[in-house]
Order: C-alpha cells, then sequence, then structure tokens
C-alpha cells in the first residue's frame, strides 16, 4: 500500500510509523510508533456475500459455505493474534457483515489491543449497525466501489448497489467512522476513477485506496479486464494528477495505491519529472523503509476455514491451518522455503527484475501475478516500467551506441 | 504424550475443490518436509499446482488429500471440538 498524497504531497496519516518508520516526523496520531514487524491480518469471516461482484478474489457465494470458524473460534484466533503482536485485523469476506457475531468480534480484538477495521460493500450498513461497530470500536470502514452507478452495479451484479454503498458511505461518516473508499481499477472502470471520487468527495469521503486487479479467485477469471500497460501508467498518473489538484484547492483527500509495487518506481519517475530531483530522492527513501510487495511479511490472510495465506488474494495456497497450529507459528515458521525463498527474495527474482533499478523498492510486484505467468521469482506480468525507467544506464549506453 | 492432543475437527478445508497437503524432500537424503496444501480437483492438478511454487527446491513432491488426513494438535484455535 503506497500513500500517494504522502508522498507527493507531504499529508500526514495515522500510518505513517507503520508504513514507513516514520512516527516522529508525523503531526497525526500513530497506529504505531514503530514499523511494522509482524504483519496486517485480513481475516475473511465468511464466504457469504450479498452481492456477487465479477472480480471477488475470496469466489464469495450468496450462500454460506461450510467450516467458517465460530466466535468462539474467531475469539481464540483473535487471543492468538495479540499474543503474536498484530497490529491491525481486517474483518472481510465475502461479505463480513452478514454475520451476526460481527460487532462482538470487533470488540475483542480491541479489547486485545489490536486495531480492527473492516472490508465492506457497504450496502448493509445501516445507521444502527454504524453505531454499534463505532461502539464496539472499529477504527476504519473501506467501502468498495468500482465505477458509476451502473457501471458499478454491473460488477456488482445487482442493481441500487451503487446507491446503497452511497447510504452505507453516509451511515458510517455521520455514526463518526473514518470512512474510505476501495476502489478497483480495470479497463471497464478506469475512465469513471476522477468522478467517482469527486462524487464520493462531495458525500464526505476523503480517503480514496485505488487497487490494481490481482488474479485470485474470480479476479483469474476477469484478468482479460486488467489495464494493458499503457493504460495502467494512464490510471496511476490520473491519481498522481488528481491528489495533486485537490491538495492545490485546499482539499486534503487522502489517497492510496495497492496490489502492483511498479507504482513506486513510477511515484520516483513522476516526482523527478513533476517535482524535481530532492522530491523524488526523498520519495525513494520513505519507499525504501516502505519495503516493497508485502507478500508473506507485511500481509497476511487468513481464510474462513482457518487456512492462512501469504496474501488476502493468494487463497490457492495455504501455508498452514489455524484449527491445529497457532496463526504465529505458521508465520514464523521459516522452514517454509516459499515463505523463507519470498522473504529473501531480492536475489532471486529473475528476468527484468534482476537488473532494475527499482528493485529494492518494488521487490518484484505481485507474486501471484508472477505465478501466474510462470513461477514465484519470475517477474510480475503487469509491471508497466518501460525499460528505460527500469535501467536507464544499459538504455544509456545502447542509445549512445 | 498423546494425552495432551485432540483431533482437530474434520471441518472442510475449501470450497472451491479439494484441498492437498503438499511434501517436499530437497535431496535425495533428505527429510520429507510438509510445506502447507493447494486447492485443485484431482492429484494431478495438485501436483502440478505444488510444482508451480516448489520447483526451485524440491527433488520430490508428494501431495495427500486433506479430507483423508486425520490432524491431532496440542495447538490451534478449535480446542478439539470433534476429539
Amino acid at each position: 500500500m503506497i500513500s500517494v498524497s504522502k508522498l507527493l504531497c507531504d499529508l500526514d496519516a495515522e500510518s505513517d510509523g507503520l508504513r514507513y518508520d516514520a512516527a516522529a516526523e508525523s503531526s497525526e496520531e500513530q497506529i504505531t510508533e514503530d514499523k511494522q514487524q509482524r504483519p496486517v491480518v485480513v481475516w475473511n469471516l465468511t464466504k457469504q456475500c450479498n452481492l456477487y461482484c465479477s472480480h471477488c478474489y475470496a469466489a464469495a457465494d450468496t450462500e454460506t459455505a461450510p467450516g467458517e470458524l465460530s466466535t468462539a473460534e474467531g475469539k481464540a484466533l483473535l487471543d492468538d493474534l495479540a499474543d503474536f503482536g498484530i497490529p491491525v485485523v481486517l474483518f472481510s469476506g465475502g461479505e463480513p457483515m452478514v454475520r451476526d457475531d460481527l460487532e462482538e468480534l470487533i470488540a475483542y480484538a480491541d479489547d486485545n489491543g489490536i486495531r480492527p477495521v473492516l472490508s465492506t460493500n457497504g450496502t448493509l450498513i445501516t445507521a444502527e449497525r454504524a453505531a454499534a461497530m463505532k461502539d464496539a470500536g472499529l477504527k476504519y470502514a473501506g467501502i468498495s466501489v468500482d465505477g458509476l452507478p451502473e457501471r458499478n452495479d454491473e460488477f456488482r451484479g445487482e442493481e441500487g448497489a451503487f446507491d446503497a454503498a452511497v447510504r452505507g458511505i453516509e451511515n458510517s461518516l455521520d455514526a463518526g467512522l473514518k470512512t474510505g473508499l476501495r476502489y478497483t481499477i480495470t479497463e471497464a472502470n478506469a475512465p469513471d476513477l476522477p468522478e467517482v471520487v469527486d462524487l464520493l468527495h462531495d458525500v464526505g469521503l476523503d480517503r480514496f485506496c485505488f487497487y490494481h486487479l490481482d488474479y485470485g479467485g474470480r479476479g483469474a477469471d476477469i484478468s482479460n479486464l486488467d489495464l494493458s500497460p499503457a493504460d495502467t501508467r494512464t490510471a496511476v498518473r490520473t491519481v498522481c494528477d488528481l491528489t495533486r489538484e485537490y491538495h492545490a484547492q485546499g482539499k486534503e483527500i487522502e489517497t492510496l495505491l495497492v496490489g502492483n509495487y511498479a507504482d513506486a518506481g513510477f511515484l520516483v519517475e513522476y516526482a523527478r519529472e513533476e517535482l524535481g530531483d530532492q522530491q523524488a530522492d526523498h520519495i525513494y527513501r520513505y519507499l525504501e523503509a516502505n519495503g516493497g510487495d508485502p507478500t508473506g511479511e507485511r500481509i497476511a490472510d487468513v481464510d474462513y476455514q482457518g487456512n492462512v495465506h501469504m496474501t488476502q488474494f493468494w487463497q490457492g495456497y495455504s501455508l498452514g491451518n489455524v484449527r491445529d497450529r497457532s496463526f504465529g507459528d505458521i508465520w514464523s515458521d521459516d522452514t517454509n522455503p516459499l515463505l523463507a525463498g519470498l522473504r529473501d527474495r531480492d536475489d532471486r527474482l529473475t528476468g527484468r527484475c534482476a537488473s532494475c533499478q527499482y528493485r529494492s523498492i518494488c521487490r518484484g510486484g505481485s507474486r501471484l501475478r508472477a505465478l501466474s505467468a510462470g513461477g514465484p521469482f519470475d517477474p510480475d506480468p503487469k509491471c508497466y516500467l518501460t525499460e528505460a525507467e527500469r535501467e536507464p544506464e544499459r538504455t544509456g549506453d545502447a542509445s549512445a551506441d | 504424550m498423546t494425552a495432551d492432543r485432540t483431533r482437530v475437527t474434520d471441518e472442510p478445508r475449501s470450497a472451491t475443490g479439494r484441498e492437498w497437503e503438499v511434501f517436499v524432500r530437497a535431496d535425495a537424503d533428505a527429510p520429507l518436509k510438509h510445506v502447507g496444501s493447494v486447492t485443485a480437483g484431482t492429484a494431478d492438478t495438485a501436483h502440478e499446482h505444488a510444482s508451480s511454487l516448489f520447483d526451485w527446491v524440491a527433488r520430490s513432491i508428494w501431495v495427500c488429500p486433506a479430507d483423508e488426513t486425520q490432524r491431532y494438535t496440542t495447538g490451534g484455535v478449535d480446542g478439539g471440538r470433534s476429539a
């Protein structure tokens, strides 16, 4: 997760310490003072969802699936996560709000010192449930909207889903919950992006997270809708320009990019072009502290059946199951060669990554997409940096020849 | 020591296919090592999936149906509900 507003506009956020080891420089109250040592854990509470979105990484369904962790098991998991020092648990799904013990689990996490946050389609956030979640200790609700009304509803498989999500956003904001947008960019909805930001900023949102499509669950079925490298550059540039335009107008929106660490290299290039070498070097240092693609390190996933995954998108492979081994023991098991290899991947990366000048701030990008192209250390097929950006000396030499 | 272990509940481990426990051996004289599980419809597909993850380190790969593998543990979150 890369904060565009932090890097390009110096907007402080509560995650500066967690993400960039920059708590001391931030004016905002921090989630943690220190750079994170343990992963943020996404917990897919259920596979059930009231919508059927075409890009769902969890391949959620309208029916409940067997094997969900019970409330008691969930609390035992939260105890385990607290003991291991997990800073944040992201309740996700499916649609987590279909579980009637959600507020109980939020409160339990909060009581145990884990910051509870929520990922939801927003359509079930009534005023009552928003207030109940706030009372339980919820710190943030990320609500998914993927385009203007018609496009969003088509994506989400239900007419009226956009309006219902906006009502959810309003209810969440009215309850005093910090609330943000989650937007997965595809070929279909990329043109809608600025208008959706305008529209939802008018509703009251000031935090916008833009996700690149990853190839997990039904996301793999629509990889043909993923943006081309050229269109990805355009979309990311739009996010950068839009962030700066809002800030120039005194509107302090927080914008983030998720799911393709080629963004790190692009942001440095963008800053060098638009803001100068000094700011570009400053941004590079922040991104170096951030650490590049987080697979197997700064993000973890526990699915509704207790399987532990290296990211929420990569659910076809499991490191272990919390029903028979603690999360901490599974996550700390460096005898797993894939887990250990990905944590020490810099010299294992192959192809164009091996000689890329941005390798240390990108670390190869999505390892799940890399797998779809070959193996766990292959380049992310959705890297959109040009050869001149990746290897300026080599291309400089070539042009000299 | 068996008195301290409980049998892990037989809850399903996947809703999108069968779950397969994966074991790899790095060298001829290395021990067989459990390295997690993959979701796949058949043993051959599970082997193919596991190969994409572990070919770089594995000389041999075993895949075993998770639903045929009984787990007995001293840890875990289910408290041995089905024991």
